[in-house]
C-alpha cells in the first residue's frame, strides 16, 4: 500500500492521480493516520505552504501517536520515502521559514530562502543537473526540465545525500537521497512526461 | 542553465466548455477544454488559464468539476480565474485540482482576500490578474499625475500611465497600475497576470513599456496579456517587456502556430525556453 500522507499542507489531488496511474487506485492511501502511515509499503509526502505550520501539524497527537512519530518510524524501517517541495524540506533538522521551526531531521542541514534573486518565488521550469545517479531518474536524461514554486531551499550539510542540483541566481540542491530517504524540490506531479517517469520510479522501488 | 520563459495557453470557458472559436480539425471536439488541454500539453505547454466567464454563480458548480477532470489528466500547472470572489471559492478551486487561483476585481475591492488566501494556502497559489489601461497625458498633466505617484512612462513621443480597470474592463479605478502591483505584491500574491486593455485583441503585440514598467517594479513574476500575433511579439515581451511568462489565446487555438514552433523560434533568438 501507498500511502499519500495528508497533512494539511496544499492540494493532493494531482500528486493522488499520480501515483495511482501507477499503483493502480486499490494500491493508494491517503491518510493522515499515524497507524495506517506505518502499515504503508511506500510513503510520498507532498506540500505546499509554510513550514512552521506544517510541523506543527506533523507533531499532533492522534491516538497514541502524531504523524511525525509515525514518519521517522517509516523512515527508521527503511520504507522508501518521496519528499515533495515542502515534504522535502521537512526532512531538514530546521528552516528559516516561520522563525528557525525545527524540522524531521532525517537529513541535517537546514532550509534557507532563496538570496540576492530579483523574483521569488523561483516559478517554472528549471533543468536539473544530476551529479550521480539515483533509482529515482532511472531511464531519465540528465538536464531535463522541472517545474519548481518555491522560495525556500535545502541546505544539506553531508554533500554525499545531494543528488541533482539547479541554478536560479546560483546553484542549489533539488534532488537528495539518503539511503530509502529521495526529496524533490520540484513538483513531479506538475512536470509532465518526465514527472510521471520521476513518480513510477519511486512506485517501482523494491 | 536558467529558469526558462513560459508559454501559457489561455482557454476562456462558459458552462464548462471553450467560448471563442478553435480549429483543431483533430480534436473530436473543439470546444472541451480537457481536450484541448491534453493537445496544449502535448505541444509543451508550460501551464494552462482557465478563465470562466459563466455568469450564473448556480453554474459555477460545472468548473469545479471541469478542474477535477483536467487535474486527473493533464500533469502541469493549471491557474483558474474568473468570479473569484472569497477565500471559499480559493478553497473549492485548488481542493478541485487547480494549482493556481486568479483574481481580479474582488482583489481591488477587498485587498484583504491576497493576505488571507496567501497565508492560508501559500503565496504561490495566489495569482493576482491586472487589467490595465493607458491614461495619456500632456503638458502640465505629466507633472501633475506624478505628484499624484502615479508611474508615468514616455511611449513613442507621448505621456502615459497605467489605470487598473475592473469588472472585465468596463470600469477604470483611478489606480495606478504599477502601485496596485506592488501593492499585492506586499499583500502576499505570487504572481501577476497583466492584461493590457488597450492592446488585447489587437494581435499588434503586447503592450511592452506596461509590462516592462510591471515586472521592474515587483519582486514576484509577471505573466503578459493581450495583444499576441506574431511570434515576433511573443520574442520582443520576454526580451524588452522582461516578462516571465506570455499568456496567449487565439495564435494558438487558430493554429497560427504551434507551441512547439513558437519555442523554436524563440530558442533560436536565443530566449530560454522548455523544448
Amino acid at each position: 500500500m501507498i500511502v499519500v500522507v495528508d497533512y494539511n499542507a496544499g492540494n493532493l489531488r494531482s500528486i493522488v492521480k499520480a501515483v495511482e496511474i501507477y499503483s493502480g487506485r486499490e494500491n493508494i492511501k491517503i491518510s493522515k493516520d499515524p497507524e495506517e502511515v506505518l502499515s504503508g509499503d511506500k510513503i510520498v509526502f507532498p506540500g505546499v505552504g509554510n513550514f512552521k505550520s506544517a510541523i506543527l501539524n506533523l507533531s499532533k497527537k492522534y491516538g497514541k501517536m502524531s504523524l511525525r512519530d509515525a514518519l521517522l518510524e517509516s523512515i527508521k524501517n527503511k520504507v522508501p520515502f518521496l519528499g515533495i517541495c515542502l515534504g522535502m524540506h521537512l526532512l531538514m533538522e530546521s528552516s528559516e521559514e516561520g522563525g528557525d521551526s525545527k524540522g524531521l531531521g532525517v537529513v541535517k542541514g537546514n532550509v534557507v530562502k532563496f538570496r540576492g534573486v530579483k523574483k521569488i518565488p523561483h516559478m517554472g521550469w528549471n533543468s536539473v543537473e544530476l551529479l550521480k545517479d539515483t533509482p529515482l531518474f532511472e531511464g531519465i536524461g540528465n538536464n531535463q526540465y522541472l517545474y519548481f514554486v518555491h522560495s525556500y531551499h535545502v541546505n544539506p550539510l553531508d554533500e554525499d545525500v545531494v543528488v541533482g542540483i539547479s541554478e536560479y541566481g546560483y546553484k542549489f540542491p533539488c534532488v537528495i537521497q539518503k539511503e530509502n530517504v529521495y526529496g524533490t524540490q520540484f513538483h513531479p506531479e506538475k512536470s509532465g512526461k518526465i514527472g510521471l517517469k520521476i513518480i513510477e520510479n519511486f512506485i517501482e522501488l523494491i | 542553465k536558467i529558469l526558462t520563459k513560459r508559454i501559457i495557453p489561455c482557454l476562456d470557458i462558459k458552462e464548462g466548455r471553450v467560448v471563442k472559436g478553435t480549429k483543431f480539425v483533430h480534436l473530436k471536439d473543439a470546444g472541451d477544454p480537457v481536450e484541448l488541454s491534453k493537445v496544449y500539453d502535448e505541444e509543451g505547454a508550460d501551464e494552462l488559464v482557465f478563465l470562466d466567464i459563466t455568469a450564473s454563480y448556480e453554474k459555477r458548480r460545472i468548473l469545479i468539476d471541469l478542474v477535477e477532470k483536467t487535474a486527473e489528466q493533464v500533469f502541469i500547472p493549471l491557474t483558474v480565474g474568473g468570479g473569484v470572489r472569497t477565500v471559499e471559492d480559493f478553497r473549492r478551486l485548488l481542493r478541485a485540482g487547480a494549482d493556481k487561483v486568479s483574481v481580479n476585481t474582488a482583489a481591488v475591492k477587498t485587498p484583504e482576500l491576497i493576505k488571507e488566501a496567501s497565508e492560508i494556502f501559500g503565496s504561490q497559489c495566489v495569482v493576482v490578474a491586472i487589467d490595465a489601461k493607458r491614461r495619456y497625458v500632456e503638458g502640465e498633466e505629466v507633472d501633475a499625475a506624478r505628484e499624484r505617484g502615479r508611474n508615468v512612462v514616455k511611449v513613442d513621443s507621448r505621456y502615459c500611465w497605467f489605470e487598473v480597470y475592473i469588472y472585465g474592463g468596463r470600469k477604470g479605478t483611478g489606480i495606478d497600475a504599477i502601485e496596485w502591483g506592488r501593492k499585492v505584491w506586499e499583500l502576499g500574491a505570487g504572481e501577476i497576470l497583466l492584461t493590457s486593455i488597450d492592446a488585447d485583441g489587437t494581435k499588434k503585440g503586447y503592450d511592452i513599456q506596461l509590462t516592462r514598467l510591471m515586472s521592474e517594479n515587483v519582486g514576484i513574476p509577471v505573466i503578459a496579456s493581450g495583444g499576441c500575433g506574431t511570434l515576433e511579439h511573443i520574442y520582443e515581451v520576454f526580451e524588452y517587456g522582461k516578462a516571465d511568462a506570455a499568456l496567449m489565446a487565439s495564435i494558438l487555438h487558430y493554429r497560427e502556430y504551434s507551441i512547439r514552433e513558437i519555442k523554436e523560434y524563440l530558442l533560436n533568438r536565443g530566449i530560454p525556453v522548455r523544448l
